[in-house]
């Protein structure tokens, strides 16, 4: 069944026509031979019922006067008749009374016979017929006949119908060659048609209808679905090409938007070039107007005999330089949002050692900071904190030629930032009060702490230590 | 030896006859001690006679007219008539009873169905015949040219056989038809030969 399906429409539909035609010959042909078989058989025993008759007729005298002889002679008539093998008369208590027999037939036994009937063996047929005079009863005459001849007819019909069979089938054959053509044609086309639509993927194409049958509505139904999918196609290509407009139009907005916005931030960019130039520019002319006021308070100072008026100027002199100095950093700096001070506090006691001519043999200054950003508002007044205390320091700790070391230092410690100033020089004279003092330059670093919102103490212990703490968050956007 | 043959090949009827004659012999032995001792020859003769009634064809007309009755006239003494005479009274088909009577008055030989002349029948059977020419009598004897003298059935005995000689021409002339399957068994004679 397996080879069936992998046959072609075309030659299933020709396996079908010939395979029935052969069938329904066949069972014809067998049917026929059977028919002609029993038929052949039945008019066989007719025949063999009629001439017993007639033979067991002549015969009854024969039996009620004793003359088998004559019986005999009656009996091979039978003879006449090629497909008898033998009869006998059988007297009604089982004695044979006469008997015929061609040489080829073999004595048999008799006594199965007796009643009267039909007795079909395998290729024999056996009549018995009773022998009447009136409606007595006299005895019984079997007569048996090979059916040789009914077999030979059917071999005949044998050969016939096959024949007969041959002839039909090539004539099957050759008539299922040109009709299966009626289903196999229209089907083929669907399949070609259906083939080159997925091949080409051309939905354009249909399928022509030849016949109003299935295959016919087959046909329409396939060429009604392309012709929805033709539809949809048309549908999609509207919805796709509009989406793509749509597409095209969204990426020239966006293009547009982002050309836009290139252009703001170019021009954001320059502003802040722009700014940072600016911002570089004030720093450098307020740097150079506080050098200016320094050079002024300087020439100042060259005209005045009051030596108290001239180191006050001096001093003054020294703060605008250390601010000037933050506004140098800061220009100098890429960030001008803010500036590291561990630079700064470097640059500005090594500035302080060589303007208060300190000698670097018995002074040494160590400054120890961790980098620190911080941002100018912060920057200046913690720088004009770190340059009084250490100017302070240098001023004061180390009289008459006394040796030792300053050390500033900037450090982070939990959540303040702590600025120590600390030398281990004569130490801050106790009559003075440093929280409330007179001099300039301390009033100057508690005032500017309290700006700060920061505390300042002095450490106990020998030398000067003053710690000022503030808040790290004032630090917090520079610190890294 | 041939007698002994000769019942074996009794067929069903006459065996059946024969069955009653030994019965009635029987009987009769004991009641009036009649006839014993009758050769088997004769008691198939006479059973031949009877079954003759079945392949012979009276004419409607024929003497005597009563239809329940087979009449057999017997002419003359011997152990066939003796043998005949014991079976009087048997029932015979088509319903008729066997009638036997023995005929001396020559007036009486043509109202009978069948006329049987004994070996020796005491007539001149051949005036007899030419007496009763024209009746429907079927004629019947044993003497050896019966048939030739113009008599229609003759049995005789041969090769342990009873066997029997008609003289078609003689029944025709009477009006009888005999059936030919009796002709067939019998052996044919025609007395005109002989004249």
């Amino acid at each position: 069944m397996r080879g069936f399906q992998s046959f072609s429409i075309r030659q299933k539909l020709r396996a079908v026509i010939v395979l029935t035609s052969a069938a329904a010959l066949l069972l014809a042909c067998v049917s026929f031979m059977g028919y002609a078989l029993v038929t052949a058989r039945s008019q066989l025993v007719r025949e063999l019922q009629s001439m017993a008759d007639i033979v067991g007729l002549n015969s009854a005298a024969a039996i009620v006067f004793m003359d088998p002889e004559s019986a005999r002679e009656t009996l091979s008539a039978l003879g006449a008749d090629s497909r008898v093998q033998g009869a006998w008369v059988i007297e009604s208590d089982g004695e044979l009374f006469a008997e015929y027999r061609r040489k080829t037939t073999e004595p048999r036994p008799l006594d199965q016979y007796l009643t009267p009937g039909v007795y079909r063996e395998r290729d024999i047929v056996v009549v018995s017929r009773p022998i009447l005079t009136g409606d007595e009863l006299v005895g019984v005459i079997v007569v048996s006949a090979g059916l040789v001849d009914a077999y030979r007819s059917l071999r005949q019909y044998g050969v016939i119908a096959g024949w007969v069979l041959l002839v039909s089938l090539t004539v099957a054959f050759a008539l299922s060659t040109r009709l299966e053509g009626l289903i196999s044609r229209p089907l083929l086309h669907l399949t070609e048609t259906a083939a080159k639509i997925s091949s080409h993927g051309d939905y354009s194409a249909r399928a022509e209808r030849g016949s109003d049958d299935e295959i016919g509505q087959l046909i329409d139904s396939f060429n009604e679905m392309l012709g929805e999918i033709e539809e949809r196609d048309v549908v999609l290509q509207e919805v796709n090409e509009r989406l793509e407009d749509r597409v095209q139009e969204r990426t020239e907005e966006l293009e547009r938007e982002v050309q836009i916005r290139a252009g703001t931030e170019s021009e954001l960019r320059a502003s802040l070039e722009e700014k940072d130039v600016l911002l570089k520019e004030i720093h450098h002319r307020v740097k150079n107007n506080l050098q200016v006021i320094s050079s002024l308070l300087n020439l100042q100072a060259t005209h005045m005999d009051n030596e108290q008026a001239k180191k006050a100027l001096t001093t003054s002199q020294d703060r605008l330089r250390s601010i000037a100095l933050v506004h140098e950093m800061f220009y100098q700096s890429e960030d001008l949002a803010r500036i590291d001070l561990a630079p700064y506090l470097r640059s500005t006691t090594s500035y302080l050692l060589s303007a208060y001519g300190v000698d670097l043999e018995k002074v040494q200054v160590e400054v120890d900071c961790s980098p620190m950003n911080v941002v100018i508002d912060t920057a200046i007044p913690l720088g004009l904190i770190a340059h009084e205390l250490t100017s302070n320091a240098l001023k004061y700790a180390f009289p008459e030629g006394r040796r030792g070391v300053v050390r500033v230092e900037l450090q982070k410690r939990g959540d303040s930032v702590e600025l120590r100033v600390a030398d281990d020089g004569v130490g801050f004279p106790d009559h003075v009060r440093w929280d409330r003092p007179s001099s300039l330059g301390l009033q100057l670093v508690n005032s500017l702490t309290q700006q700060l919102r920061g505390k300042i103490e002095l450490k106990p212990g020998e030398g000067t230590c003053f710690s000022v703490r503030i808040h790290a968050g004032l630090f917090k956007a520079g610190d890294r | 030896m041939t007698r002994r043959r000769q019942r074996r090949n009794l067929p069903s009827g006459v065996r059946t006859i024969v069955f009653l004659i030994g019965l009635s012999i029987g009987v009769m032995e004991e009641a009036r001690g009649a006839s014993s001792g009758i050769p088997v020859e004769n008691r198939i003769k006479a059973a031949f006679l009877v079954e003759l009634f079945s392949y012979v064809d009276w004419p409607a007309d024929a003497v005597p007219a009563s239809g329940d009755q087979f009449v057999v006239g017997v002419v003359g003494e011997g152990p066939t008539t003796t043998a005949l005479l014991d079976l009087r009274g048997l029932e015979m088909k088509e319903g008729r009873r066997l009638v036997v009577k023995r005929l001396t008055n020559a007036g009486d030989f043509g109202s009978c169905h069948m006329l049987f002349f004994s070996e020796e029948p005491g007539v001149d059977v051949r005036r007899v015949l030419g007496e009763i020419v024209g009746n429907a009598v079927l004629t019947v004897g044993e003497t050896d040219d019966f048939a030739r003298m113009g008599g229609m059935v003759r049995f005789y005995f041969a090769s342990n056989r009873v066997r029997f000689e008609i003289n078609p021409a003689a029944s025709r002339a009477a009006g009888l038809r005999i059936s030919s399957r009796l002709l067939r068994l019998a052996k044919i004679v025609d007395d005109r030969e002989g004249r």
